[in-house]
């Protein structure tokens, strides 16, 4: 009887250690997809529910900060940017030249700047977007979507996250907008493309 | 003005089936220069850039970063995987390689050595003069552990990778390029990370790497600006100028087509616009050119120096 039950012991104990065995390597694998590049690690993020942001309000006079938790509504489009990048430097620029040429959203827009608080206001000091502009400090969320900095995100109904990639430059917005499918974005990319860069018209 | 350029390769159509991969075949230990297949044939050139007479050239085996140190010019060659030093005749005088030499790209000479960027093995090495290693910094030892291809990397010190295949995509971080630095009071060395897109300042006693700069598509060449520096984004076909603490103060754009090499000179900047097939020059806010020359579409530039005036004068009379 003694006999058996020690079978059976070590018997679960083995099955025990080989199922822990499994997971493990599986859990190494999953790791080493997630690092493969900065978009599949944000693929990871579509559906999922974006938690209410912790931002600082970067008001227009940048010495003033007030902290607060904000819940976006459906069709916001949040795009997260950070200092000492030189995609988002370039992204700030041309989404400031649209933002002060007369051309406002018709949807909810959010640039949320990640980083040094310091190296936000230096930035914003360069490059206008005001009453866009928060900074997000939730730390936990930022860890997330880190290597896709800078990049866009697109908001369904309840903040689910319809869309998110990754950023840089006029081509990629473009392919952003027509992947979100939201016709606001696409129609405010070209109507402020046109008034902000009327050559290109 | 002298311009001393190196050029990977005169064969850029063949080469380029390998481009970033992994070549054919590596032949390693025998003479300098001799082993070598076709396509790894590449240039050192000394051209005039008025002119664009080249007044002075060697082939040597994917040459790509080099370094003036008195009368001796170090060259980093690529595949061949070591270092080969050459006079002012642009002769070989004699070359060497250490056990971490692999997918060479960039080579500075100080008084204290050469501190060398291998690619292969995501490292930066520092030797004597005699060859003798001083000082290694691993990447795959400090963090970086995943491949760009989202494999392991993983780099044995006690192996030797001169004779060794290392892809770029196997590469964690494909450093290109580096500088011996001073940052808040300690010593550094700066690195430009193809792969991650970032300039990174590594601790040279603890090894801990710090991020500086961001968001670039597979940088090359971190150099010294008269306002603090010049990195060439290669994949973003522009030049960036950034302070002296690494604050971004211009992105030059002119329709580049991958800045292979930027360089802060007398007057302007001098850019090696790689697929374009030209080095051109333009004045200091970068927003007029100057003047432009341009050399054989087979050819593929890597780096430009400008000669010293003694160098000038040597390479002529030699």
């Amino acid at each position: 009887m003694v006999g058996m039950v020690v079978g059976l012991w070590v018997s679960v104990a083995a099955e025990l250690a080989l199922v822990l065995l499994i997971v493990r390597r599986l859990g190494g694998l999953t790791r080493l997809v997630a690092t493969s590049g900065a978009q599949d690690g944000v693929d990871r993020l579509h559906g999922t529910k974006i938690p209410p942001l912790r931002v600082r309000v970067l008001d227009d006079n940048l010495g003033r900060q007030r902290a607060q938790r904000v819940w976006f509504d459906e069709g916001t489009i949040i795009v997260l940017v950070r200092p000492r990048c030189v995609a988002s430097r370039r992204l700030l620029a041309g989404l400031s030249q649209r933002l002060n040429a007369g051309c406002k959203p018709e949807f909810p827009m959010v640039v949320g700047f990640v980083g040094d608080i310091q190296d936000v206001n230096r930035l914003l000091g360069e490059f206008d977007v005001t009453g866009f502009a928060v900074m997000v400090i939730n730390q936990g969320f930022v860890r997330k979507i880190d290597d896709a900095i800078p990049c866009a995100i697109s908001l369904g109904a309840g903040g689910v996250i319809q869309h998110v990639a990754s950023i840089d430059g006029d081509d990629s917005v473009f392919r952003f907008a027509e992947a979100s499918g939201s016709a606001a974005v696409r129609q405010w990319l070209e109507r402020s493309m046109v008034a902000a860069w009327p050559s290109t018209a | 003005m002298m311009v001393i350029a190196s050029f990977l390769t005169a064969h850029f159509r063949e080469w380029r089936r390998d481009w970033h991969g992994v070549q054919r075949s590596i032949q390693i230990g025998g003479d300098a220069v001799g082993a070598s297949n076709d396509a790894n044939d590449g240039i050192l050139a000394a051209i005039d850039f008025e002119t664009g007479e080249i007044v002075r050239s060697v082939t040597l085996n994917s040459p790509s970063g080099f370094a003036i140190h008195g009368d001796d010019l170090y060259v980093a060659s690529m595949y061949g995987n070591r270092i080969v030093r050459l006079g002012m005749d642009f002769g070989v005088r004699e070359s060497f390689a250490t056990r971490l030499m692999n997918d060479l790209h960039n080579v500075i000479a100080d008084d204290g050595g050469l501190l060398v960027a291998c690619s292969g093995t995501d490292s930066v090495i520092e030797l004597d003069y005699s060859g003798v290693q001083k000082w290694c910094w691993l990447a795959t030892q400090h963090g970086f552990r995943s491949s760009a291809s989202g494999h392991r990397a993983w780099v044995d010190t006690s192996r030797d990778y001169r004779a060794s295949r290392i892809g770029t995509t196997s590469q964690a971080t494909h450093c290109n390029s580096v500088r011996k630095w001073r940052l808040n009071g300690r010593d550094v060395v700066l690195l430009t990370l193809f792969h991650q897109g970032q300039v990174i300042a590594v601790d040279s006693i603890t090894g801990r790497a710090s991020v500086l700069l961001r968001g670039m598509r597979n940088p090359h060449s971190l150099r010294r600006a008269p306002e603090g520096w010049i990195i060439s984004d290669s994949g973003s076909n522009a030049v960036v100028i950034v302070s002296e603490d690494f604050w971004i103060t211009r992105i030059i754009e002119h329709g580049f087509n991958w800045v292979q090499d930027a360089l802060a000179v007398d007057g302007g900047i001098l850019v090696a616009d790689a697929n374009n097939c030209r080095i051109v020059m333009f004045d200091r806010d970068g927003s007029h050119q100057l003047h432009e020359i341009s050399y054989p579409g087979e050819w593929k530039v890597y780096q430009l120096e400008i000669a010293s005036v003694r160098w000038e004068e040597g390479i002529r009379r030699l």
